[in-house]
């Protein structure tokens, strides 16, 4: 379900955003403020930080591209790299690994022939795999949180389920 | 002991609609905003809150109301309110609850708060991986606003504040307080040097409490019930009720919430004991960062003093269990591969110490160690510990804690990996 909107070309904010970036800009005393959640948008749309829209943004906050860069990079769910159509986080922190959460991590990377570490994209562009620290969703361990979709006490033979509940749902 | 669930903060959630704002209405809600802001004054609603004596629920267990009481008397700057819903603390997940399940609770505690401290605007903090808790209070702040008890001039009072949310984007400093400011701000989150405290020179540069999502939730309490009423729950060190967030190896991994000063093995039987009919190793009873507790030291209550007594620290309320078998040195791969990963590395013993922590238990965990690898670890931690000011946060006493109780408590267990060159558990 790719559109056009996908697309990233250069003009700041994009026409289809506009209005709800002024709006989180409008919630603070100084622009820059609004510039994680504006990335989260961003990552949200074009399932990374398009290099293009990384100028415009620093002129529309105010800031430096620079400092845009290092933010970016600070933040785990930021991206410049693409990601998959559907971006699971896989968490490995100490309640998930408890309850089995390496072998959770190895099905998935086994079903679609990508590894996490590597942060690699299935060839089709449609899944990404990562792994994560504690979602606070540890009742829930092993979990999986995918398209803002939690998936919880998730077992390897549970993985496959998941990864058709998520095509399903388009993106 | 069988104990019983004491439910204020969880009020109600098992209910479908617990979330909405009528069901809220239905049960008295925002009934103390309404008495603060029209039968007191902002001084009398921090003077309450003081006696309650609310500590802090992010881990420091702080006073509130005492450290409401920083802020400057003279002052021309605007002064913020920041609620902290960054929850990234290993095994916790509380503040969640609270906020996809109540949170008009929370927000009519910003709210009192808000007033109580002379600021016009709130932000909350949810951390980026969080987006049906962000979802739920964006959803829950439209309905205050369109009932007026948020926005300007709320219930006719002249009062006017403004609560937004504010979405992380994943790391775990951003919960330390500084850190979290530096992010609202736009920046990357290191943390900053403290003092100027956040209560003198915080958001913007301008005057900012933070508290805890799970704090300022027992603000409406206090304010109708009245402090007394909140005094009579939970212990005289640690007033109140807490979330103990149970996880790992036990039956009912969940949510659940007691008076302060239930006995931690009576909170581990509540979630149905060690799963599979399994031994009890270890616990950690704060979140990731508490040192660990072997299965003789959890006849302990849980409240701030108690648990400090017991060599570990309340913390977050994470309460994870260990069974008979958990590898220690893994698990604390395990922890060290978090903390590294989670150093904002602006201080040299975090940034190089948790690094090196992790190389060595690596090393230890795969059966290359060597003794001197054992007491190497331990040595380690004891110098990024920075405890004597050596550090900019509290990030690096956290990722020591594990560390030091872990090799002190199982130092056995470390020396197996050396001396049999594998894990002796077979992990
Ligand atoms: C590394 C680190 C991480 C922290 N993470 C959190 C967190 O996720 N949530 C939180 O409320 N407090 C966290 N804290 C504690 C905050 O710095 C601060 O003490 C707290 O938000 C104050 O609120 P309280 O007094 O109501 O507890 C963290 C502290 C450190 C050092
Ligand atoms: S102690 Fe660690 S996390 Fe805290 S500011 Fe220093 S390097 Fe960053
Ligand atoms: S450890 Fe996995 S969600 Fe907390």
């Amino acid at each position: 379900m790719e559109t056009k909107m996908g697309e990233a070309n250069g003009a700041f904010p994009p026409e289809h955003l506009r209005e709800r970036f002024d709006a989180i800009v409008a919630r603070y005393p100084r622009r820059t403020a609004a510039l994680i959640p504006i990335l989260m948008a961003i990552q949200e749309e074009y399932r990374h930080i398009p290099r293009e829209h990384i100028e415009g943004l620093a002129e529309y906050l105010g800031c430096t591209p620079a400092h845009v860069l290092g933010v970016i990079t600070f933040y785990t769910m930021l991206s410049q790299r693409k990601r998959g159509r559907h971006h699971l986080y896989v968490c490995k922190t100490l309640s998930c690994h408890l309850r089995g959460a390496g072998e959770v991590l190895r099905a998935l990377e086994e079903k679609l022939g990508i590894r996490a570490d590597r942060g690699e994209v299935t060839p089709d562009g449609e899944f990404s795999l990562e792994t994560a620290e504690c979602l606070g969703l540890c009742e829930q361990a092993p979990c999986i949180l995918a398209d803002g979709i939690r998936f919880g006490d998730v077992t390897p033979e549970t993985v496959g389920r998941i990864i058709d509940e998520l095509k399903s749902r388009g993106a | 002991m069988s104990i019983t669930e004491r439910r204020i903060l969880l009020h109600g959630i098992d209910r479908e609609d617990s979330a909405a704002i009528d069901t809220y209405l239905a049960d008295g809600g925002y009934r103390a905003l309404e008495k603060a802001l029209k039968e007191m004054q902002p001084s009398e609603v921090v003077a309450e809150v003081a006696k309650a004596r609310i500590r802090g629920r992010g881990g420091a267990g702080f006073e509130a109301g005492r450290k409401w009481g920083f802020l400057p008397k003279q002052n021309e700057k605007p002064v913020y309110l920041t609620c902290n819903g960054d929850e990234s603390e290993p095994g916790t997940f509380k503040d969640r609850h609270i906020m996809e399940r109540r949170p008009h609770l929370l927000l009519e505690g910003c709210l009192i708060t808000c007033y109580a401290i002379g600021a016009r605007t709130g932000y909350i903090y949810v951390r980026g991986e969080f987006p049906h808790a962000q979802a739920a209070l964006e959803k829950a702040i439209e309905e205050a606003r369109e009932r007026g008890y948020l926005g300007g001039d709320i219930l006719g009072t002249g009062v006017s504040i403004d609560l937004f949310v504010h979405t992380g984007a994943g790391a775990y400093v951003c919960g330390e307080e500084t850190g979290m400011l530096s992010s609202i701000e736009g920046n990357r989150g290191n943390p900053r040097l403290k003092p100027p405290f956040p209560a003198v020179e915080g958001l913007f540069r301008c005057p900012t409490i933070v508290n805890n999502v799970e704090t300022l939730s027992n603000v409406p309490f206090v304010i109708r019930e009245g402090a007394e009423e909140f005094l009579k729950l939970g212990t005289e060190d640690t007033p109140g009720t807490r979330i103990f967030c149970v996880s790992g190896h036990v039956e009912r991994p969940g949510a659940y919430e007691f008076e302060c000063g239930v006995n931690l093995k009576d909170v581990i039987e509540y979630a149905g004991g060690v799963w599979k009919g399994r031994k009890l190793k270890a616990v950690i009873p704060g979140g990731l960062s508490a040192h660990v507790l072997l299965p003789d030291e959890i006849d302990v209550a849980c409240d701030f003093g108690s648990l400090a007594r017991a060599g570990t620290i309340m913390g977050s309320c994470g309460v994870m269990v260990l069974d008979e078998t958990v590898c220690m040195v893994r698990a604390l791969q395990n922890a060290l591969e978090f903390f590294s990963h989670e150093s904002c590395g602006q201080c040299t013993p975090c940034r190089e110490g948790t690094d090196w922590a992790r190389k060595v238990v690596t090393r230890i965990e795969a059966g290359k160690g060597t003794e001197a690898d054992v007491d190497k670890l331990y040595e380690i931690a004891d110098n990024y510990e920075g405890m004597g000011g050596k550090t900019i946060c509290a990030l690096a006493d956290a990722a020591a804690w594990p560390v030091k109780s872990y090799v002190t408590k199982f130092r056995e267990e470390f020396l197996m990996h050396v001396r049999q060159g594998r894990c002796p558990l077979g992990g």
